[in-house]
């Protein structure tokens, strides 16, 4: 009987699936966790989760991604050892999925393994409110459309980490939290965490109490480690 | 639009949007694939038209056409795929029409790497393919700056009837960040020359690169010339960084380097050495002078050239600098960027020599 619990992180490219799935890897380590990370992107040749394999290691987490990630070429593949991830050896498992439609036709691939796991799988779709395509309802839920359609796999639940990089503030997330709202009403799906840097959703919850309404979902502080230290200058 | 978070490949197509580009024709290549996917849906939105090519080679000599045409035209490539364009840039050059080009820079010679590189300079500045031309050349430090380019680089085009290339890198492309589209009225340009029919005129526009005599030949190259020296005295595009610091070294970087060299500067800051910064935004027009003037400072001991490259951009310094101080070159190859830890060691190790 396997009981690892799933967590997939599912979204349009920018909604900050890999900051979440390195966060929540190295959570899951910190209270000893035997954790997989799989970096199934297919579409993104920088910037991708297994570039963070080190760290990761060095923590103790297991990290399943392409041999042909983060070299010189840009081969869209997936490995087999991604399959171990269902032979119930791991407590937990993140699967990093890439950010658009093509990209979550990978985890389609999987849908009969996840089939047998369901009760234990949380599809978690990202939200970003500062991008572009994501930025009201209807494109938020024609963008939910098309991925959830190519994953193959029914989405469980909503994850609002909208943010504009170094320029985040609990502001600019709290905003996000009042679209996602309605999109976690209209699409029937409820919200599970609201992510962000610490001082990010320490600002949130000021704000939130402030206007003394009570909000969705549970927040989450993030360290984000994709963006090189000379990104900002 | 507001504020948003954006991809440098997405965010540069949507600039093109905005500056009243319509046309685009290109062909795919890591690591610049999200501005031609971008434009797939955006151009239909607009009116405008979208066309995978069979090959770069067919892309730009469809650029070429479109151009010739009189549209706002442009194709985005990476540097194998730039190499294969060099041909009709070359046409499109002589042909004295408007284009723009975007070249987001990957590891190289041969099919190289995905990774992002600097090693296209001498083929951005020097004119690429063959005969005598120059291509009026941005080279962006951030994604909001080349979003800003990309408008200038179609009015500039325009104006002077010329190929503007954006000389990105991979990082460019690949990098997100928080930018502003500002929709502003698209420049209106005499296009009398464009050839769309005889109309009610009574000759035709012809666009032409074959000159039969040699008298013909010189006239056209006199005024190519001509028109790129009023270029270099006046679209020369420059930041000074740290210069009034009585800095000991001055750093010339662009691009995602000088980004680098900036937190590079912080940390030798905190050593006590004061270090400045000259960044080229246009490549070519060459900012001879800015890089002059710094070295002419007294507290200079050296200027100090940082690329991702094998010493391009350091023969454009020492040509600028005409030997009043020493230029000093730390080249980084094989497309992996250099750290800000590296490049202030770099410059520790030259004060230590002395």
């Amino acid at each position: 009987m396997v009981k690892t619990e799933f967590d997939l992180l599912v979204g349009n490219y920018g909604s900050g699936k890999t900051e979440i799935s390195l966060n929540l890897a190295l959570d899951a380590r910190a209270v000893g966790k035997k954790t997989v990370l799989v970096d199934l992107d297919i579409v993104n040749p920088y910037f991708r989760s297994s570039a963070h394999r080190k760290t990761l290691e060095e923590a103790g987490v297991h990290v399943i991604a392409s041999p042909y990630a983060n070299c010189t070429i840009d081969l869209p593949l997936v490995t087999a050892e991604t399959v171990r991830i269902f032979t119930g050896e791991f407590d937990y498992a993140i699967v990093d999925v890439g950010g658009d439609p093509v990209g979550a036709t990978a985890l389609g691939r999987y849908r009969d393994n996840f089939d047998k796991v369901q009760g234990q799988v949380k599809a978690n779709y990202i939200i970003n409110a500062c991008r572009p395509q994501t930025m009201n309802v209807p494109d938020i839920a024609a963008m939910f459309a098309l991925i959830e359609g190519s994953s193959r796999l029914k989405m469980t639940h909503f994850i609002n980490n909208t943010n504009l990089a170094d320029e985040t503030t609990g502001a600019i997330l709290y905003e996000g939290q009042a679209l996602v709202e309605d999109v976690a009403r209209e699409l029937g799906l409820p919200i599970r965490w609201i992510t962000g840097r610490e001082n990010v959703i320490a600002e949130f919850k000021a704000l939130a109490e402030k206007a003394g309404r009570p909000y969705q979902g549970e927040t989450r502080a993030i360290t984000t480690r994709m963006r090189p230290e000379w990104f900002s200058y | 639009m507001a504020r948003v978070l954006m991809k440098g490949n997405e965010a540069i197509a949507e600039a093109a949007v905005a500056a009243g580009c319509r046309y685009f024709f290109g062909y795919p290549i890591t690591p610049q694939n999200e501005l031609p996917e971008y434009l797939s849906k955006r151009m239909f939105e607009v009116g405008g038209y979208f066309v995978q090519a069979e090959s770069e080679v067919s892309a730009i000599n469809m650029v070429y056409g479109a151009a010739g045409a009189g549209g706002r035209v442009m194709t985005s490539s990476s540097s194998p795929g730039v190499s294969l364009k060099q041909e009709g840039m070359s046409s499109i050059a002589c042909a004295e029409i408007p284009a723009v080009v975007v070249n987001m820079m990957r590891g190289g010679p041969g099919l190289g790497s995905i990774q992002a590189s600097q090693a296209d300079y001498f083929q951005a500045t020097r004119g690429g393919g063959h005969g005598d031309y120059r291509t009026l050349t941005y080279a962006p430090a951030s994604i909001q700056e080349a979003c800003d380019l990309m408008v200038r680089a179609f009015d500039k085009a325009d104006e002077y009837r010329a190929l503007c290339l954006i000389l990105g890198d991979g990082m460019i492309g690949q990098m997100m960040e928080p930018v502003e589209i500002k929709a502003s009225e698209v420049k209106k340009f005499d296009k009398s020359w464009a050839a769309r029919g005889r109309g009610d005129r009574k000759h035709n526009s012809i666009i032409n690169t074959l000159y039969i005599t040699h008298e013909e030949l010189t006239e056209l190259n006199e005024r190519l010339q001509a028109k790129y020296k009023v270029m270099e005295e006046k679209e020369v595009l420059v930041e000074t960084y740290n210069l009034d610091s009585n800095p000991e070294y001055v750093l010339v970087a662009y691009g995602t380097v000088s980004r680098i060299c900036k937190n590079g500067i912080a940390k030798l800051k905190e050593k006590g050495i004061n270090v400045g910064m000259v960044r080229p935004i246009t490549v070519w027009p060459f900012p001879k002078q800015a890089v002059l003037d710094a070295a002419k400072k007294a507290s200079v001991k050296a200027m100090v050239t940082v690329e991702m490259s094998a010493g391009q951009l350091v023969e454009d310094v020492e040509l600028s600098v005409k030997g009043v101080k020493p230029v000093e070159l730390f080249s980084r190859l094989g497309a992996l960027p250099p750290t800000p830890d590296e490049v202030a060691d770099f410059v520790l190790a030259l004060k230590g020599r002395k």
